[in-house]
């Protein structure tokens, strides 16, 4: 007599969950942003000065 | 351009144009500061040398008219000359996105506001007339300021250590008729000398003892103010260069830093500043978060940085949301 294999169990229900899932973040958690930190910027050299507003050419 | 032209790079001509970009906004910030610094602190210039406020009011719009008017545009050309050429190959600003779109327009609308300011303070708009009155009204106000020199520096310190949210010890703002320091690079074109012989202030940063100081030098107290906000912002916006590679760093503010493109940008500047002035969110009790906004700004990559500043003047709402995602951290370069 051929061995019969015993039926599998049902596979069980999945269980309801008693809340629903949280919404999925829109964005991933970002790190805290870097506070402006005047002395951070670290360039090398300094970039040379910015001329103002251009008085008459005489004047100078 | 020539085939030796070292921005044939693509990365690091975008580079280039995020830098002029940065001093379009930083030249912006001075040009309005310059305006509109003395009605901040009106009772206390008054207390100074009572009528000086009345006096700066009609100095600042003729020498912001100057922007347009000077006789440097004997040598330079007419303003809107250089604008309707942005598109040839041979302009300076050539293929800068955002400037060729909304360049042109930026001057004129800043030209036109300062008419309009022009008239409302009786001062006026005329050539030859506001040639005349340009040296009257300097003359006046470098008489007037004489006795008074270090107590208006340390008023445009404090005033612009306010605007910025920065300790004031950090601030170093000198009265003088001797403006030029630190590594100023020679011009090399004949109008590039002359537009140097003809500035009337100096604003940038320097470093001393691993901190970064910020000096501003002027003739008179309006320029003082514009070139403290001219190095504030300076400093703010070094936060953009500092992932440069040392050649490129080198190239790019060699280039875009160069003197004959500062009164095209002081054109333009005044009104993109507005606009971006009008995005930057505000903290619970109200004050402004302008350093930590234009850091935040100054950190985006160019083409992100470039179609932030269309949305400030195309779409100001989403450029809004944009600045105030990027100071919550939302977002990044």
């Amino acid at each position: 007599m051929p061995e019969t294999l015993p039926e599998a169990p049902p596979a069980p229900a999945p269980a309801k969950p008693d809340r629903e899932p949280e919404e999925t973040p829109r964005r991933a958690p970002a790190p805290a942003p870097r506070p402006f930190d005047p002395d951070w910027p670290e360039t090398r050299p300094e970039p040379q000065p910015k001329a103002g507003p251009l008085a008459r050419l005489q004047s100078g | 351009m020539s085939t030796s032209d070292p921005f044939l790079d693509q990365p690091r001509r975008d580079q280039l144009h995020k830098r002029m970009t940065l001093n379009l906004l930083i030249q912006g910030a001075a040009a309005h500061t310059y305006v509109t610094a003395h009605h901040m602190v009106a009772d206390q210039l008054e207390a100074i040398q009572p009528g000086i406020v009345r006096l700066y009011d009609k100095l600042a719009v003729n020498l912001h008219l100057s922007q347009w008017l000077g006789d440097m545009f004997l040598f330079l050309g007419r303003p809107k000359k250089f604008w309707r050429r942005i598109g040839e190959p041979d302009h300076p600003f050539y293929g800068h996105a955002f400037l060729t779109k909304h360049g042109p327009r930026l001057s004129r609308e800043s030209w036109q506001k300062t008419v309009r300011r022009a008239r409302q303070k009786g001062t006026s708009s005329i050539p030859g007339i506001h040639y005349a009155e340009t040296f009257w009204l300097l003359g006046r106000t470098v008489v007037k300021e004489r006795q008074h020199r270090s107590q208006l520096e340390q008023l445009g310190v404090d005033t612009t250590a306010r605007i910025w949210g920065i300790e004031p010890e950090r601030l170093h703002g000198t009265l003088s008729g001797d403006v030029e320091f630190g590594n100023l690079q020679l011009p090399t074109t004949r109008q590039g000398r002359m537009l140097r012989s003809a500035a009337a202030g100096y604003g940038g940063v320097r470093r001393r003892n691993d901190h970064f100081q910020v000096v501003a030098r002027a003739w008179i107290w309006p320029l003082l103010a514009h070139e403290l906000t001219k190095g504030t912002a300076e400093l703010v916006c070094l936060h953009g260069l500092n992932r440069l590679d040392d050649e490129t760093y080198r190239l790019v503010t060699a280039e875009a830093d160069r003197i004959e493109h500062e009164i095209w940008m002081i054109q333009a500047g005044g009104e993109l500043w507005r606009k971006f002035l009008a995005a930057v969110p505000r903290t619970d009790e109200g004050t402004s978060q302008l350093a930590e906004s234009l850091m935040r700004v100054a950190l985006l990559e160019p083409a992100r940085l470039e179609l932030l500043m269309m949305d400030l003047v195309e779409h100001p709402a989403t450029a809004r949301g944009t600045v105030a995602d990027l100071v919550e951290g939302h977002w990044s370069g």
